[in-house]
C-alpha cells in the first residue's frame, strides 16, 4: 500500500514537472516562433514567387523549429522543475502541509493516493494562445498572399529560345535549303540572330531581348514579303513585255521598264537580296528588246525559275501567291486610272501582324504597302440611314486619329469606343 | 530518499501533545476572550521556548494573559514594573552584606528574573542600562553578578510589554535586544461581541478561575518534543529565502528595507514553524506554518528605511509584501500557469 502510494504519488509529481517544464520551453519558444514564422512567411513569398521547391522551404522550417525548441529548451533548463518540485506543487495544491516531502524524506508514511485529483495548474491561456495565433495567421500570410511568378511562364521556361528566335532560325534554314537570297544577306541574318543568342542565357527572355528578338523577325518577315511583291512585279513586268512584244507602245514599253527597273532597284537595295546570278539574269533583261530576244523555251524556263522564287519566299513569308497577284494586278493601272480601284483592303482580326501594321498607316497613304492592312473591322456595320455623319462608312478605314485620340483608338476595346461614341452623342 | 538526520517524534506522541496544548490553549481561552491567535502564538512561544514582546494599549489583558498561563501551566511568576529609576539589580538580585556570628558575607539575592515566567511591564520605560541586564538572561538564561554567576530556572520565559502610546520619556528598545524576542505581538482591542462577553463574565477586582491543565514538566516534555518536529527540506528552503528576501535588494519587496532579518530570526522562524506544526499535531512541519508565523518573527526584526517610514509602511506591511513575492515553492512558474489550490 504504502509502496503503491509512494509509486503513485512520484509519476505525479514528475507529471506536474514536465507539465511546468513544457510550458517553460513554450515560454522560450513561442516569442521566437512567431519571429520564425514571421520570416517563414516571407520565405513563402519569397519560394512561391522563385518558384523554389517546396520540400526545401519546409525542410528549412522543420530545421528552424527544431533548433529553436532546443534553444528554448537550453534557455529553460535553470527553471526546470524536479520530481521535488513537483511534490511540492501537489502538496500545496492539496492542502497536505509537506506531507509529501515529509515522506518523500522518510519521515512519515505516504498520504493515500487513491484520490483522484488534475494537474496542480491553472492555464493562462492567453499567454499560449495569441502567438500561436499569430504564428498561424504570418504563415497563412505567406501561404495567401497572391504573389506573381518572377520565372517566365512555363512554356518560356521550358522553351531553349524565344519563339521569334526560333522563326528566324526556320527562316534562315529555309533560305539556306532553297538558295535563292544571296549568302551574305543570310550570313547577315544569322549574325543578328548569333548576336541575340550571344547574351548570357539568362537574360534571353528579358523584355529588351524580347523586343529584339521579335523585331529581328518582324523586319526579316517584311523583307521577304517585299522581296516576294518585287519579284513578282518584275516577273509581271517581264511578262507583259513579252506579251505585248513589239506591238507595245513606246509609252507602254517605257511604263513597263520603270516598273520592272523599280521592282529590280527594290530588289537590289533591299536588306535581303536575291541571289546574285538570279539578280544578274533579271538585270539583263532590263528592256523590251532584251526582253524580246529571249527565245520562247529560255523564256518559259526563265519564268518558271522566277515563279518558283516567287512561291519559295511567298511560302516562307507566309504569303499567297495567287492573293498578292491578285493586288498587284488590281493595282495596275495606266495612265489613266486612278489609285486603283481597291489597293488597300480590310482583313479579319485573327490575321493581325504587328508588322504589317507597323508598316501602314492610315494617316500616311504614300507610304502604304500594296497589300498591306490598314485597318480592322472591328464592329458590324450599321444600317447606313442610322450611320451618323462623322462616322465612317462600309469599307472605309477608321482613321488612327492623332494626339489624345490615339490613345482611346487604338487601347479601347471595340465595344469600349462604341459605348464612348455613344456617350458622345 | 533522504533520511532525517535529527530524531523524530512519532505521530502518536505528537498528537498526545496536541492534546495536552489545546487543553492549555482552552484554560487560556475561558480568561482571556476574543484572542485566540495571541493565545496560540504565546503557546507557540512556550514550545519554541522563546520570549514575547507584547504591544498594545492599556487594558487589553496583556497582564492578564501573562498571569493566566502561569496559572494554568503552575509555573512561577513575577511581574517587574519597569521605570525610568529602575536598576539593573532590581532585575536580577543583588549580594547583600550578611552577618553571620562575627563573619559578614555577601550573599546574592536574587532578583525577580528568577523565576519561570517574568513579566517586564512596560519595558521601554526603563533605562537601556536596564534593558539590557535583561540581554544576557533572555539569551543564555543566567545571571552573572559580582562574577558569579546562576543558572536561571527552567523553563524561563520573559514576557515583556510596551505601550504604543505615551512614548514621551521612555527607551525604545535597541535593535540587539528586540531580536532576543521570538515573537512581537500586537494586542488588539476586543470586539463588541467579545466586550459583551467579559462584561457579562467578569467582574471588577475579582480574579478570574483558572484551571491547571499542565505540569511545568509536561510543559519541558512538550517543548522537548517541538525541537523534534521535522523540518523538510521545501520547508527549511522557503524559511531562508524568505529570511534572505529580508536583506536589502535581494527581493522586490526589499525596496523599503533599512536592515534585514538576522539569522537568529530564521532559527527563531523554524523553531515557531515547529511549534505550530506540533500544536496541530503533526510530526514536520509546513510551508503553512513558516507563513503563519512569519510575521511576528520577522517583522520586529526588520527596520524600514526612512521614506518607507515617511509613506507609512511598517515592517508588518514588507514581510505581508515578501510572503505574498516568495512563493514557497522554490522553482517558479511559467506565465502560462498559476497555482492552483483545492483546499
Amino acid at each position: 500500500m504504502n509502496a503503491h502510494a509512494a509509486q503513485q504519488w512520484r509519476h505525479r509529481a514528475r507529471l506536474t514537472a514536465a507539465v511546468a517544464n513544457l510550458l517553460w520551453v513554450l515560454h522560450y519558444f513561442l516569442p521566437a516562433f512567431v519571429g520564425l514564422n514571421a520570416v517563414m512567411a516571407l520565405a513563402w513569398l519569397l519560394a512561391r514567387q522563385s518558384e523554389w521547391p517546396d520540400g526545401a522551404v519546409w525542410l528549412g522550417y522543420l530545421g528552424g523549429t527544431a533548433v529553436l525548441l532546443g534553444v528554448a529548451a537550453w534557455l529553460a533548463r535553470r527553471h526546470y522543475l524536479s520530481s521535488s518540485d513537483g511534490l511540492q506543487r501537489l502538496e500545496e495544491h492539496l492542502g497536505l502541509r509537506s506531507a509529501l516531502s515529509a515522506a518523500e524524506e522518510g519521515v512519515v508514511d505516504w498520504p493515500s493516493a487513491d484520490v483522484h485529483m488534475s494537474l496542480p495548474y491553472r492555464f493562462q491561456s492567453r499567454r499560449v494562445w495569441p502567438p500561436l495565433a499569430a504564428s498561424c495567421a504570418l504563415l497563412l500570410a505567406g501561404w495567401l498572399i497572391p504573389v506573381s511568378s518572377a520565372k517566365p511562364s512555363p512554356d518560356i521556361q521550358n522553351a531553349e529560345q524565344p519563339l521569334a528566335w526560333e522563326k528566324v532560325e526556320a527562316v534562315i534554314e529555309a533560305l539556306e535549303d532553297e538558295s535563292i537570297v544571296a549568302e551574305q544577306s543570310v550570313d547577315d541574318l544569322r549574325n543578328q540572330l548569333a548576336a541575340l543568342r550571344g547574351q548570357p542565357e539568362a537574360q534571353w527572355f528579358n523584355q529588351s531581348s524580347l523586343e529584339a528578338g521579335e523585331n529581328l523577325r518582324d523586319q526579316t518577315m517584311l523583307e521577304l514579303r517585299e522581296a516576294a511583291r518585287n519579284l513578282q512585279m518584275a516577273t509581271a513586268s517581264l511578262e507583259a513585255m513579252r506579251e505585248l512584244g513589239p506591238q507595245a507602245t513606246p509609252m507602254q514599253a517605257e511604263m513597263l521598264e520603270q516598273q520592272f527597273s523599280e521592282a529590280m532597284q527594290n530588289l537590289q537595295m533591299s536588306e535581303l537580296q536575291l541571289d546574285a546570278e538570279m539578280l544578274a539574269e533579271l538585270a539583263e533583261l532590263g528592256n523590251c528588246e532584251a526582253c524580246m530576244r529571249l527565245s520562247p523555251e529560255d523564256w518559259e524556263k526563265l519564268r518558271a525559275k522566277l515563279g518558283e522564287c516567287n512561291g519559295e519566299l511567298c511560302a516562307i513569308a507566309g504569303l499567297d501567291p495567287e492573293e498578292l497577284a491578285k493586288i498587284r494586278a488590281m493595282c495596275r493601272g495606266g495612265i489613266g486610272r486612278g489609285p486603283g480601284e481597291a489597293p488597300l483592303f480590310f482583313e479579319d482580326e485573327s490575321h493581325l501582324s504587328p508588322a504589317r501594321r507597323e508598316a501602314v498607316s492610315n494617316q500616311e497613304m504614300d507610304n502604304a504597302a500594296l497589300g498591306e492592312m490598314v485597318g480592322l473591322r472591328d464592329r458590324e456595320a450599321p444600317p447606313e440611314d442610322e450611320m451618323p455623319a462623322y462616322k465612317l462608312g462600309v469599307g472605309q478605314a477608321a482613321p488612327q486619329g492623332q494626339g489624345g485620340d490615339v490613345v482611346w483608338k487604338n487601347q479601347l476595346t471595340p465595344q469600349e469606343r462604341e459605348l464612348l461614341e455613344r456617350y458622345y452623342e | 530518499m533522504s533520511q532525517p538526520s535529527q530524531p523524530t517524534l512519532d505521530e502518536t506522541q505528537a498528537a498526545e501533545a496536541a492534546r495536552y496544548l489545546q487543553q492549555l490553549r482552552d484554560a487560556v481561552g475561558a480568561v482571556i476572550f476574543g484572542q485566540p491567535a495571541l493565545i496560540d502564538c504565546v503557546v507557540m512561544a512556550l514550545l519554541a521556548r522563546g520570549h514575547l514582546l507584547l504591544e498594545g494599549l492599556p487594558g487589553l489583558g496583556k497582564t492578564e494573559l501573562v498571569r493566566t498561563f502561569s496559572k494554568a501551566l503552575a509555573l512561577d511568576s513575577n511581574r517587574v514594573q519597569f521605570t525610568p529609576d529602575l536598576l539593573p539589580g532590581d532585575i536580577t538580585g543583588n549580594p547583600m552584606l550578611q552577618e553571620d556570628g562575627n563573619t559578614r558575607k555577601f550573599v546574592f539575592q536574587p532578583g525577580p528574573i528568577f523565576t519561570n515566567l517574568l513579566l517586564a511591564d512596560e519595558i521601554n520605560r526603563a533605562s537601556p542600562k536596564t534593558q539590557s541586564a535583561l540581554l544576557e538572561a533572555m539569551q543564555e538564561r543566567r545571571v552573572t553578578v559580582m562574577g558569579e554567576t546562576h543558572q536561571l530556572p527552567q523553563p524561563f520565559f520573559v514576557f515583556a510589554t510596551q505601550n504604543p502610546i505615551e512614548l514621551e520619556g521612555t527607551y525604545p528598545l535597541p535593535e540587539a535586544q528586540l531580536d532576543r524576542f521570538l515573537f512581537k505581538l500586537s494586542v488588539t482591542s476586543a470586539t463588541r461581541e467579545t466586550l459583551q462577553r467579559i462584561i457579562s463574565v467578569r467582574a471588577l477586582g475579582e480574579e478570574p478561575e483558572v484551571n491547571r491543565v499542565m505540569a511545568r514538566e509536561q510543559l519541558q516534555h512538550c517543548t522537548a518534543l517541538a525541537r523534534q518536529v521535522y523540518l523538510p527540506e521545501v520547508v527549511t528552503s522557503y524559511i531562508a529565502r524568505l529570511v534572505h528576501g529580508t536583506y536589502p535588494g535581494e527581493s522586490q519587496a526589499s525596496g523599503v528595507v533599512k536592515f534585514g532579518a538576522s539569522p537568529r530570526a530564521a532559527i527563531g522562524l523554524a523553531a515557531a514553524a515547529r511549534a505550530r506544526a506540533l500544536l496541530g499535531g503533526r510530526v514536520h512541519a509546513s510551508t503553512d506554518d513558516v507563513a503563519a508565523s512569519a510575521e511576528a518573527v520577522l517583522a520586529h526584526r526588520v527596520i524600514v528605511n526612512y521614506q518607507a517610514r515617511m509613506e507609512g509602511i511598517t515592517a508588518a506591511h514588507f514581510v505581508k509584501t515578501l510572503l505574498a513575492e516568495v512563493d514557497p515553492a522554490e522553482k517558479e512558474l511559467p506565465a502560462s500557469l498559476s497555482a492552483a489550490k483545492i483546499q
